[in-house]
């Protein structure tokens, strides 16, 4: 059964400043939607309003076409991945995978550079390391959907292939949506894309569109 | 307790409870306040701010109040 998040009629202002007038959005299960936009755009806000923990003058988030206010309660629903990291510094690889459930064996088996190192806490690891098991846990713990903030920041671009491929595998157990600058990669994995320009939303598929819209220059 | 401050044991505990009970809240919103980017995490998990500012509150003020009774008791 295919599940839908929907993000609609969204419209957020910080003073008299307006972020967002006019957003539309969905994510299927199954597939990955790519959200693209420059700084400042409203990406990340976006993100929290669809989560609950912004509040908007005026939004209708939906799963299954029914309203819903606080994601971030339901974590069988949706998980979040902010672009900082979240994992305590304090924790060994082992342990986060504990708290979720996971098997550290196949994230061993998955990227092999991790092996031997379980016992490792977070913040002994490489800033790419670190963000490789923050995208894994949130990817591969239950849940319908989840959203991802700048997954590529500080992978190299072995990492990022291994991650794109990892995602790619785990869509077919969730609906992902994904926000980064690296509008390559994006699209290479993204199954539609939106881009997020004068606080509305934009479905785009190629580089030429992302080039008539303003967004990169060919 | 009662050894060395003698009579005026109880006004000490007294002035001990009200300090924990107004510094409490304080540490609590300075933990959140530094450690809000993990808190993700513990959402991710399901466990709300709510929940682990009021189960470490608890926990935290239990174990000072064990600690105090047992202090005031025997010594």
């Amino acid at each position: 059964m295919i599940h839908t998040l929907e993000a609609d009629g969204i419209q957020l202002e910080f003073d008299l400043r307006k972020i967002l007038t006019d957003v539309y959005l969905k994510c299927e299960t199954g597939k990955i939607t790519g959200l693209l936009g420059r700084n400042g755009q409203g990406k990340s806000c976006l993100m929290n309003i669809m989560l609950g923990t912004l509040n908007s003058s005026i939004n209708s988030v939906r799963f299954d076409s029914r309203v819903i206010h606080k994601a971030y309660k339901q974590p069988g629903l949706l998980l979040y991945l902010p672009q900082f990291n979240i994992i305590p510094k304090s924790l060994t690889i082992q342990t986060v995978f504990n708290d979720f459930e996971l098997s550290v064996d196949d994230f061993g088996n998955r990227f092999p550079e991790f092996k031997d190192r379980y016992n490792t806490k977070v913040s002994q690891l490489s800033g790419g390391q670190w963000r490789t098991v923050e995208i894994y846990v949130i990817a591969k713990a239950p849940s319908l959907f989840a959203m991802l903030d700048e997954p590529f920041t500080h992978l190299n671009p072995i990492q990022i292939e291994k991650i794109k491929d990892f995602l790619q595998e785990e869509k077919a157990n969730k609906g992902f949506l994904i926000t980064d600058h690296m509008y390559k990669h994006l699209l290479d994995i993204s199954d539609s894309v939106y881009l997020l320009k004068d606080g509305k939303t934009h479905l785009t598929k190629t580089v030429e569109e992302l080039d008539e819209l303003g967004y990169i220059r060919l | 307790m009662q050894y060395t401050y003698g009579p005026k044991a109880h006004e000490v505990m007294g002035v001990l409870f009200w300090y924990k009970v107004i510094t409490l809240p304080l540490i609590l919103y300075t933990a959140i306040h530094y450690k809000k980017q993990e808190l993700y995490y513990y959402q991710n998990l399901g466990v709300s701010k709510l929940t682990l500012g009021v189960c470490t509150s608890v926990f935290d003020f239990s174990l000072w109040l064990t600690l105090s009774v047992i202090t005031f008791n025997h010594i």
